[in-house]
């Protein structure tokens, strides 16, 4: 999503990096600890209680989820919200270097954890003196003094290994990565309106206008005049709220992390209108308890090279040497000659699909393939076996073997018989990928069990419910209960109906993925 | 006269499929020119060509304009990767004095609408071109235009820009002819010279035999 307006710096740049220098001086004295990277599992939820109106509806909810043991990252006026209501936030989010802003401090309240940005105005250091204050370090523009930017100030006036924390233009949407630091991914949100409540102010609470959920301090108010239209309802908004807004809605599109929002705004409008897999409302009963439930799970991708990856098939092929093209091309016109021997002559794969096979096979290298369907030939040679290729087709024999390339080709016989074969002469365990392009059988399927290893790989040509018969989408669902640990991959939204290639490919473990440092998450 | 086209891989094969037909096309009809890709620094080469000239990478409609400003010292046909040659057209550049020749989008069969007709009733799929100044000017335009303006029809807009500044003098040939996009998958694109597999056509061109399978070819 765009994001709609420019975003501008509340404190110049010079100003922000004197204000990080006293930090740091002040966090040397005080022996303030830094912000450091806690293992994240699914196994525990962090509740973020962020200022807008609609915590005033929700936050009976949170004190129930606090209650159940679910710690409280909290911010700006949310902190002395919930403590005026007997809820002590385990943690303070703070990243304002707005000198009035430190008033949301005053005074500090007791058992709740500071976690404070180096950038923060120096009147914040004496109100924190003697509580419990962690420092980290947020990402912002170069230093114009020294013309360094952050990182590089960053290690030049702390200690080594300091996180710079990306978080976004605001305190809220800062509180998703901050919690990810502290080990959290399942995230309960409240408070994160980005729009003026419909009923505004809240007088008793010292809330006037609807923007926040009780007392804040500004020193000018960002004018209410713009609005913004969901579910058929129009949101009054601001600049600075709208682009939180869609900040918000890629930060749960396009990272690891499970979120629901509670309360009505326009942020969480949005949400139920972008309908990712791993965000709702709290009001979307189903979805918010399957995500509550959702966990994490990684496949290995070769690195992203280009920015715009919308599927694994993009990012498969973003790592193919863009030489296969011509040569697939050669490949697939040398094939169609083969169809004069055709007995029974059928369609063969596309280009798109022969590309996609010579990128698995380039990716996971696999030393032994098995094939059902090899027709005229066109993914045998696509495909690339260091030790051997199996192929065989029931109704052709349009393909010599061909040793140079390791192809074993079987004519005129059935997956069930090449796959018998196959464990004849001890192949159990050691075939690394299957490829699909004719029916199976339940009896294949107890062979392919034998025949496979947990990370072998299947792909399924035709899964589409009505190319090919749908025998693509048969397969992947006759074989599915036998790869618990693979991902199902749908066909290429890239290449829309010229590729009806899936697969069913093997999880890697956190390890395996922190081990490769080029493996990227994928949420499953 | 030589033969262009532009074809770049962007994780999309298609293009190359498409300029696979293309060239065994213009192999077929004009066999004595020189077909010459233009392209990025890293695309492959496509099979059958003669000469491949590389540009750094960019955005696509722009770097096409620009090698077409570049294509200097010869007359010049160039040609979208989706058109097939049914015929020898060399003869369109002889006789005639023009710094370039445009297909008008003429089709019956394929009424565009008044909106495309009054902003740009050329389609740049086929393009008999002599003078690089006018891409130059095309260039000049398309820059000059927000970004918000550059969608993938800019290119034709920007064309018909210049063209109606009169600086140049533009011949304009029926695109029943020049620049024919099949009604269907059975249209035998009778007259046609120069069949363009515009938009899905692309899909009904490659799902046809190819002819290049008709030779033998050893792996």
């Amino acid at each position: 999503m765009k994001i709609p307006y420019p975003l501008t710096a509340a404190v110049a740049p010079a100003e922000r990096y004197a204000q990080m220098k006293l930090a740091l001086a002040i966090a040397a004295d005080r022996h303030y600890g830094r912000l450091a990277a806690t293992p994240i599992t699914d196994d525990r939820t962090m509740l973020i209680a962020c200022y807008g109106p609609s915590l005033l509806t929700t936050w009976e909810t949170l004190r129930d989820q606090h209650a159940a043991g679910a710690p409280i990252l909290s911010m700006s006026g949310a902190t002395r919200f919930l403590a005026d209501r007997g809820i002590i936030a385990d943690y303070h989010l703070d990243m304002d270097p707005r000198a009035y802003k430190s008033r949301h401090l005053d005074p500090p309240i007791p058992g709740v954890h500071y976690l404070m940005a180096s950038c923060c105005p120096p009147a914040t250091w004496d109100l924190l003196r003697g509580e419990r204050v962690t420092l980290w370090h947020t990402q912002q523009a170069d230093d114009p003094t020294e013309s360094l930017t952050v990182d590089s100030w960053v290690a030049k006036y702390d200690a080594p290994g300091q996180f710079i924390v990306h978080g976004g233009s605001t305190i809220g949407l800062t509180a998703l990565h901050i919690a990810g630091l502290l080990g959290y991914r399942h995230l309960e949100i409240h408070g994160m309106d980005g729009s003026f409540a419909a009923v505004a102010a809240d007088p008793a609470n010292g809330s006037t206008d609807g923007r926040h959920a009780g007392i804040h301090f500004a020193k000018k108010l960002q004018p209410s005049d713009k609005t913004w239209d969901a579910e058929g309802r129009t949101y009054r908004t601001s600049n600075i709220m709208a682009n939180a807004v869609a900040e918000t809605i890629n930060t749960v599109s396009h990272f690891p992390i499970f979120t629901v929002f509670h309360g009505d705004g326009l942020t969480q409008a949005l949400i139920r209108e972008a309908n990712v897999p791993n965000a709702c409302t709290a009001n979307q009963t189903e979805k918010a308890d399957r995500i509550r439930r959702a966990t994490v799970r990684v496949l290995a991708l070769p690195p992203l090279r280009q920015k715009r990856i919308a599927s694994y098939w993009d990012a498969m092929i973003d790592a193919v040497d863009p030489s296969a093209v011509p040569e697939l091309l050669r490949l697939l016109r040398v094939a169609q000659s083969r169809r004069a021997l055709a007995k029974f002559n059928t369609g063969s794969i596309s280009i798109e699909t022969a590309l996609q096979l010579r990128a698995l096979s380039t990716f996971h290298r696999p030393v032994i393939i098995a094939e059902v369907g090899t027709f005229i030939g066109s993914s045998t040679y696509a495909l690339r076996a260091a030790s051997a290729l199996y192929t065989c087709d029931v109704s052709n024999d349009c393909l010599p073997a061909d040793p140079a390339n390791h192809i074993i080709p079987h004519p005129y016989t059935t997956a069930t018989v090449m796959f018998e074969r196959m464990l004849a002469v001890g192949l159990h365990g050691q075939v690394d990928l299957f490829f699909f392009d004719g029916r199976l059988s339940p009896a294949d399927a107890a062979l392919i069990e034998r025949l496979g290893h947990p990370r072998s790989i299947f792909a399924f040509d035709d899964c589409h419910p009505t190319i090919g018969g749908g025998k693509g989408l048969a397969n992947l669902r006759l074989l599915q209960p036998l790869a618990r640990d693979h991902a199902p991959i749908p066909p290429s939204p890239t290449f829309a109906n010229r590729s009806t290639l899936g697969a069913l490919v093997p999880f890697v473990t956190a390890d395996a993925a922190a081990e490769q440092p080029q493996e990227q998450l994928q949420c499953a | 006269m030589r033969i262009g086209f532009f074809c770049v891989f962007r994780r999309d094969p298609q293009p190359y499929a498409l300029a696979d037909r293309m060239i065994a096309s213009v192999r077929a009809t004009m066999p004595a020119y020189t077909i010459t890709q233009l392209t990025d620094l890293t695309s492959p080469p496509c099979d059958g060509i003669d000469d491949l000239r590389r540009l750094p990478p960019g955005p696509m409609l722009e770097r096409r304009i620009e090698h077409y400003s570049l294509c200097t010292a010869a007359d010049w046909l160039l040609l979208d990767t989706d058109v097939e040659l049914r015929a020898d057209v060399s003869s369109v550049f002889p006789p005639h004095p023009f710094d370039v020749a445009l297909a008008d989008r003429n089709w019956p069969h394929l009424p565009q609408g008044d909106a495309v007709m009054h902003t740009m009733p050329f389609n740049t799929g086929v393009v008999f071109s002599r003078n690089p100044a006018f891409w130059l000017d095309v260039l000049a335009v398309w820059r000059a235009y927000p970004p918000e303006a550059r969608d993938w029809m800019s290119e034709q807009r920007a064309v018909y820009h210049v063209v109606r500044t009169g600086r140049y003098l533009v011949q304009i040939l029926p695109g029943q002819i020049y620049n024919y996009p099949p009604a269907s998958p059975e249209d035998s694109c009778i007259g046609a010279k120069i069949v363009h597999h515009k938009g899905p056509r692309k899909d009904w061109w490659l799902a046809r035999p190819s002819p290049q399978a008709q030779l033998t070819v050893t792996t």
